[in-house]
C-alpha cells in the first residue's frame, strides 16, 4: 500500500465517553458488521476489561475504507488505554499515529482525562479531530459541549464533528474527515528499519508479540531484529495485522501498523516505547521517547491461605510476562507470613493486578495499605529509597525525607469548588489555579458553570479513599487526573500500630506529622471494630518512635458456651465448632491475637478508581 | 472393629417427637398437633429396635433414655411396651438406668406410679423456671404452681432420682429471679439439676424475635454473673458440678448422659435420633411422617453388615465414619465439658498421645489466661474457662488440624 493512502489514528477520550462503541461503528462501516461476530467492543480483549468496561492494553485494527471519491485507504486504528496509570502507553500509541479523534461525551462535556489525553496528543504533535459523541441522547447538549471545546482548546466551530457512536449517525462523515485531514505517514522505505513498539503481549503459542508502527524501512518475515533500548536481538517469526482477525503478512512496510512474533519469552525484553531496527543494517538512532516505567505505588500482597504462597509466586510471574510494569519481590511479615512487595504504576494498575490474581488464579489475597516511594536522606549523608513502612529508618537517623508530589487536575461543576478545595487542602494539597471552562451557550446547565482546578498534592494523599471522597463531595460530577511533579521535602513519621503490645509492621503507615495523631486514633478505632473479642483484653495502640499517641482496648469475651450438648448429637456440635474454627484459621495471628484479614485491608483500603 | 472389642456396652436413646405445644425457643426435633401419628410412630420404634437385635447380640444394655419432645405426653403403655421389648430382645444390665423426660403438667400421681411400675427409675422434669412471668415469656404450658406440684408428686410417688431443668439468661430475667429459682431447689430433696443458658437457635421464633429486636438477649456480663451465682449457691447446698450444665448430689450423676460425654456407644431410635456405633455417627431422618413411612417390616432385610442393615431401610439422614482424628477431637471436646476434665493417662492409653506435650504451647497460654488448670494427671477448665468453653475447644481444634509450616 502506498503510504499516501495510509491513515494511522487513535481515539482518545475520558472513561465511558464511548471510545469502544465508536471503534465498533468504524469497524462495522468499513468491514460490514458481520465481521465483528457477536462479541461487542472488540478492542477490549480481556474479560476483565469487559467487566470493568475499560481498556487496559492497546491493540491495533486495520480497516479498509473506500472513500466517497472511490479511493481505497488503509486505516489503522490504534486503541489507547483511558486511564492515567497508563499514560505512558497512551503517549506511545499516539506516537505511532498521525491523528487522534478527541471524543467528548455530549452529555458530560470535557472531563479530566479529556484534558490529560489532549495534552499527550499535543505533545506528540498529532492532528486532532474533535468529535462530540452521544448526540442521540436526550441528555446531550452538543452545542454547549462544542462551545466548551472551542473555548478550552481553541478549535473552530466548523472543525467539530457530531456523532452518535450508538446509532452510527455522523460516523461516515467522520471517516471522510479522517482520510482528508489526517496526514499520511512520512518515513522512508529505503532507510534502515525503525519501528516503534507501542504495545507488547505474551502469547503462549507465539511468544512475545510486539505491536509496532513501522516508521522507516520495512519488516520482513525471517529477518533478524534488534531492540535498541534493551539491546536484545530477536527474530521475526511472523508478522501480520488484525482486521480484527489475525492475518499473516510477509512484509510490514513504511507507515504500516501490525504485529511481530518475536520469539522472545518475556515482555520485559520488548518494552513499550522501544525501537526495533534491523540487526544487519541498524539505524543510527532510536526513536525518541523511550522510558522504562517506574512504579509509583507499592503494596504487600499475601495469600490468605499461606499454602498458596508458591501459587502466588507463579501467578505474579505469569502476569509479569505480559505486564512489564509490574514488579515484585519476596517479603515476609510477622503477621501475614510470606508474600510479595509489589510495585504498580498507580492505583488502578494495583487493583487490576489484585483482581486478576484473585479471579484468574483463584488466590485470595491480603493487600497491605498502598504506599509511595520515599527518598530518605540519612544523617550520614547517604540516601535510600523506602517503599515499605517496615524499612523506615529510625527517626534519629533521618536527615530529610523527600516525598513524591503530583499535579492534580480536577474538573467539576463550580458549585463544588468549596468542598473539593477543602478535601484537597485537608490532605496537604496546595491550590494552584482555577480556570473556568467556558461555554457561550447561555443557560446551559452542563457547562456554563464548570471549572478546571489545579492543585499540587503529595501522591500518598490520594492513594487512600481520595477518589471516593472526591466523587461523594461533588455528587459524582468531578473527575480527576494527575501527573508527577518534583518530589518535595516533608516532615514524615512512621506510625506504628501495636496489637496486644506487639508491633505489627504490616499495619504501620508513613504519615505527615501533622496528621499522625488523628490517623493513629482513627486506625485503632477501626481495628477495634474489626478484631473480634477474644479470651483476654487486647490493648490497641498507635505510636511514633515509642511514644503512644492513641489507645483503645478490646474487652475480653466473657462467654461462648453451648449450654446443652443434647441427645447425643455430637456431630453437629463438632461441625459447628469446626466451621467456626475454620473461620478463625483464616485469621492471622499477631502474638496470640487472632486478627481477621479485613483488618489489614479495609483499614486503609484504597477506594477503587473507576 | 477394635472399638467393639474394647467396649460391648450400649445405651438406647428413644426419641418421642410430640409436644402439647411447641415452645418458641426450642429447636429440638419435635412437633405439636401430630398426635394422630403416635400409634404408627410407636410401631415404627418397635420395628427399629427389633432390627438391632441381631447386631447387638454380644452387647449389654446399660441404660435407656426416653427423650424428646415430651415422652410424658404419650400414654405410659407405649413406654412400657418399649421397655419390655428391649428387655426381651437384649441382654440388659440388672438395674439399668431408665430415664424419661417429663413435662410438669403430665406428672400426676397416677402417671408417676405407673412409671415406677414399668421400670422407669429416673425422671427429668422440664421446669425451666419458677417465675410465672418468665414461664410465660418462654411460652411454656405450665406455671410455677404446677411446677411445684410436679416436684411434690414426684417425691410423693417415691422417686429419689430425678433431674430438674432450669434455665438462665432468659430475656428480662433478673439476677434476683435466678436466685429465687435456685432457692426453691433447697426446699425439696432434689438430687440432680441441669442449668441451661438459653440460646437463640437459628430457625426458632426466638431467633427471629431477637433479630427483629422484639427480644433482647441478656448481656454476657449478666450471664457470667448468673453462672457464678449458681456455682456458689449450688456448691453451698451440696451439689457437685460434674458437667458444664449438670449438677448432682454425690453418686447421683446421670449414667446415660455420662456415657455420651465419655465417648461410649449408643443407639438412637426414632425420628432424628443420633447413634454412635462402630466408629460411625449417624442420625435418622427428622420427619416423623417419613420415619413412619420407611419403618415398615417389609423394608427390613437380613445382612451381616450392620450399617447396610440399618441404612437399607432408608431412614439414615446423615452419617459419618470417624477418623482417628475425629474420635480424638470428640473426646477432647466432650471430656473438657466434664468438670473433672481430661485424664492424660486415658488419652495416652487410647490414642497414644502425650496430651500435655502435644498441646504444650496452647496449654501454657490457656493456663496463663486462667482458663484451664493443669497438673500431671489432668487438664480441666476453670470457671472462667467453662464460660468460654467453645472458644477453648476451638483452639484445640485448630491445633489438631494445623497445617504443616510452608517452605519458601
Ligand atoms: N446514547 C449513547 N450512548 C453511547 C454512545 N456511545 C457509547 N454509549 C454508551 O456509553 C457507555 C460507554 O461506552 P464505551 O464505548 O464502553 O466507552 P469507552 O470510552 O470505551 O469506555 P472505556 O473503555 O472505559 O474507556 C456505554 O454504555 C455505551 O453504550 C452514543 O453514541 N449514544
Ligand atoms: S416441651 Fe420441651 S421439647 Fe417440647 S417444645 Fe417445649 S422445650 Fe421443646
Amino acid at each position: 500500500m502506498k503510504k499516501q493512502l495510509i491513515r494511522n489514528f487513535s481515539i482518545i477520550a475520558h472513561i465511558d465517553h464511548g471510545k469502544s462503541t465508536l471503534a465498533d461503528r468504524l469497524i462495522d462501516i468499513t468491514l460490514g458488521s458481520s465481521v465483528r461476530g457477536d462479541s461487542d467492543q472488540l478492542l477490549d480483549t480481556m474479560d476483565l476489561e469487559k467487566e470493568r468496561g475499560i481498556t487496559i492494553k492497546a491493540q491495533a485494527i486495520r480497516l479498509n475504507y473506500k472513500s466517497k471519491e472511490n479511493i481505497d485507504y488503509q486505516l489503522n486504528l490504534i486503541d489507547t488505554p483511558g486511564h492515567v496509570d497508563f499514560s505512558y502507553e497512551v503517549s506511545r500509541a499516539l506516537a505511532a499515529c498521525e491523528g487522534a479523534l478527541l471524543l467528548v461525551d455530549g452529555t458530560q462535556g470535557i472531563q479530566a482525562q479529556t484534558l490529560a489525553n489532549i495534552y499527550l496528543a499535543l505533545d506528540q504533535g498529532v492532528h486532532i479531530i474533535p468529535v462530540i459523541n452521544k448526540i442521540d441522547s436526550k441528555l446531550a447538549n452538543p452545542q454547549a459541549v462544542s462551545s466548551e471545546i472551542q473555548n478550552t482548546f481553541g478549535f473552530k466551530e466548523e472543525e467539530i464533528l457530531f456523532v452518535s457512536a450508538k446509532t452510527g449517525e455522523g460516523v461516515e462523515e467522520l471517516l471522510e474527515v479522517i482520510v482528508n485531514d489526517i496526514p499520511s505517514p512520512k518515513g522512508e522505505s529505503n532507510d534502515s528499519l525503525q519501528a516503534l513498539i507501542f504495545d507488547s503481549k505474551y502469547d503462549s503459542f507465539k511468544g512475545v508479540l510486539a505491536y509496532v508502527r513501522v516508521v522507516n524501512g520495512e519488516i520482513r518475515v525471517g529477518s533478524k531484529l534488534n531492540l535498541m533500548g534493551t539491546s536484545k536481538d530477536c527474530d521475526v517469526l511472523e508478522t501480520g495485522i488484525f482486521t480484527p482477525h489475525l492475518i499473516k503478512k510477509d512484509i510490514l512496510s513504511t507507515g504500516e501498523v501490525g504485529y511481530i512474533a518475536t520469539g522472545l519469552k518475556n515482555v520485559r525484553d520488548c518494552r513499550v516505547g522501544d525501537t526495533l531496527t534491523s540487526s544487519q543494517n541498524p539505524a543510527m538512532n532510536s526513536l525518541s521517547g523511550y522510558e522504562t516505567l517506574k512504579s509509583m505505588v507499592f503494596s504487600g500482597l499475601y495469600p490468605v491461605d499461606g499454602e498458596q504462597y508458591p501459587n502466588l509466586r507463579d501467578a505474579l510471574g505469569k502476569l509479569q510476562l505480559n505486564d512489564a510494569s509490574l514488579i515484585f519481590e519476596p517479603e515476609t511479615s510477622g503477621a501475614l507470613g510470606f508474600g510479595f512487595r509489589c510495585g504498580f504504576l498507580g492505583l488502578l494498575h494495583m487493583d487490576i493486578v489484585q483482581e486478576r490474581l484473585e479471579r484468574e488464579y483463584n488466590i485470595e489475597l491480603i493487600g497491605t495499605a498502598p504506599t509511595v516511594k520515599y527518598n530518605v536522606e540519612l544523617t550520614d549523608k547517604s540516601s535510600i529509597e523506602v517503599d515499605n513502612p517496615s524499612k523506615w529508618p529510625e527517626n534519629q537517623k533521618i536527615n530529610q525525607v523527600f516525598e513524591p508530589w503530583i499535579k492534580l487536575s480536577i474538573i467539576s461543576p463550580s458549585e463544588y469548588i468549596g468542598p473539593i478545595t477543602e478535601l484537597v487542602t485537608s490532605n496537604r494539597g496546595e491550590f494552584i489555579n482555577t480556570e473556568w471552562i467556558q461555554s457561550n451557550t447561555l443557560g446551559s446547565q452542563l457547562s456554563g458553570s464548570r471549572v478546571l482546578m489545579e492543585f499540587d498534592i503529595p501522591l500518598s494523599e490520594i492513594l487512600v479513599d481520595f477518589h471516593g471522597k472526591l466523587k461523594s463531595c461533588s455528587k459524582g460530577y468531578a473527575s480527576m487526573d494527575y501527573t508527577q511533579i518534583a518530589p518535595r521535602p516533608s516532615d514524615l513519621v512512621k506510625l506504628q500500630i501495636l496489637i496486644n503490645e506487639q508491633k505489627v509492621d504490616s499495619l504501620s503507615v508513613i504519615t505527615h506529622r501533622t496528621k499522625s495523631v488523628y490517623m493513629a486514633r482513627d486506625l485503632v478505632k477501626q481495628l477495634k471494630e474489626l478484631i473480634p473479642r477474644q479470651m483476654f483484653d487486647i490493648p490497641l495502640q498507635g505510636g511514633i518512635g515509642g511514644k503512644i499517641i492513641a489507645r483503645e482496648t478490646i474487652k475480653a469475651l466473657r462467654k461462648n458456651v453451648t449450654a446443652k450438648c443434647y441427645g447425643g448429637d455430637i456431630t453437629r456440635k463438632r461441625k459447628l465448632l469446626a466451621k467456626q474454627s475454620e473461620g478463625k484459621k483464616r485469621m492471622k495471628k499477631v502474638g496470640r491475637v487472632e486478627v481477621p484479614q479485613e483488618a489489614f485491608m479495609s483499614i486503609l483500603k484504597s477506594e477503587k478508581q473507576d | 472393629m477394635d472399638s467393639l472389642e474394647k467396649e460391648n456396652n450400649i445405651s438406647f436413646y428413644i426419641h418421642i417427637p410430640f409436644c402439647q405445644i411447641k415452645c418458641p425457643y426450642c429447636d429440638f426435633n419435635t412437633y405439636e398437633n401430630i398426635e394422630n401419628f403416635i400409634p404408627n410412630y410407636m410401631k415404627g420404634i418397635n420395628i427399629e429396635i427389633n432390627n438391632w437385635e441381631k447386631i447387638l447380640v454380644q452387647y449389654n444394655v446399660k441404660s435407656i433414655y426416653f427423650g424428646g419432645g415430651t415422652p410424658s405426653y404419650i400414654k405410659s403403655s407405649y413406654i412400657k411396651e418399649i421397655i419390655n421389648l428391649i428387655k426381651s430382645k437384649f441382654s440388659v444390665e440388672k438395674n439399668p438406668e431408665i430415664t424419661l423426660e417429663a413435662n410438669p403438667v403430665d406428672l400426676n400421681i397416677y402417671k408417676l406410679s405407673s412409671y415406677l411400675d414399668i421400670g422407669i427409675n429416673r425422671l427429668s422434669i422440664g421446669i425451666q423456671s419458677f417465675s410465672d412471668s418468665l414461664l410465660k415469656k418462654l411460652g411454656r404450658n405450665h406455671d410455677q404452681k404446677s411446677a411445684i406440684k410436679s416436684i411434690e408428686n414426684t417425691l410423693k410417688a417415691g422417686f429419689k432420682n430425678f433431674n430438674i431443668d432450669l434455665m438462665y439468661g432468659i430475656p428480662s430475667q433478673s439476677i434476683n429471679q435466678w436466685r429465687e429459682s435456685l432457692t426453691k431447689i433447697k426446699n425439696y430433696e432434689i438430687n440432680h439439676l441441669s442449668t441451661y443458658n438459653l440460646t437463640f437457635e437459628e430457625g426458632t421464633p426466638f431467633y427471629h424475635w431477637e433479630k427483629q429486636g422484639k427480644l433482647i438477649a441478656p448481656k454476657d456480663k449478666k450471664i457470667e454473673d448468673m453462672y457464678l451465682l449458681q456455682k456458689e449457691f449450688l456448691t453451698e447446698i451440696g451439689f457437685i458440678h460434674y458437667e458444664i450444665s449438670n449438677w448432682s448430689k454425690p453418686k447421683m450423676q446421670s449414667k446415660h448422659n455420662l456415657r455420651y460425654w465419655s465417648g461410649n456407644h449408643y443407639i438412637g431410635v426414632g425420628a432424628g435420633a443420633h447413634s454412635y456405633f462402630d466408629n460411625k455417627r449417624f442420625s435418622n431422618i427428622k420427619s416423623p411422617k417419613k420415619y413412619i413411612e420407611k419403618m415398615k417390616p417389609q423394608n427390613i432385610n437380613q445382612t451381616n453388615d450392620f450399617f447396610k442393615k440399618i441404612s437399607n431401610i432408608g431412614i439414615i439422614h446423615e452419617q459419618e465414619t470417624l477418623t482417628q482424628k475425629d474420635i480424638f477431637f470428640d473426646r477432647v471436646m466432650l471430656n473438657l465439658r466434664l468438670i473433672k476434665g481430661i485424664k492424660h493417662q486415658d488419652i495416652y492409653r487410647e490414642f497414644n498421645i502425650n496430651f500435655p506435650k502435644k498441646f504444650k504451647h496452647l496449654l501454657s497460654e490457656l493456663v496463663d489466661l486462667e482458663l484451664i488448670e493443669e497438673n500431671t494427671e489432668i487438664t480441666k477448665l476453670t470457671d472462667k474457662g467453662i464460660l468460654l468453653s467453645n472458644e477453648i475447644i476451638m483452639r484445640f481444634f485448630q491445633e489438631i488440624s494445623k497445617p504443616l509450616p510452608i517452605k519458601t
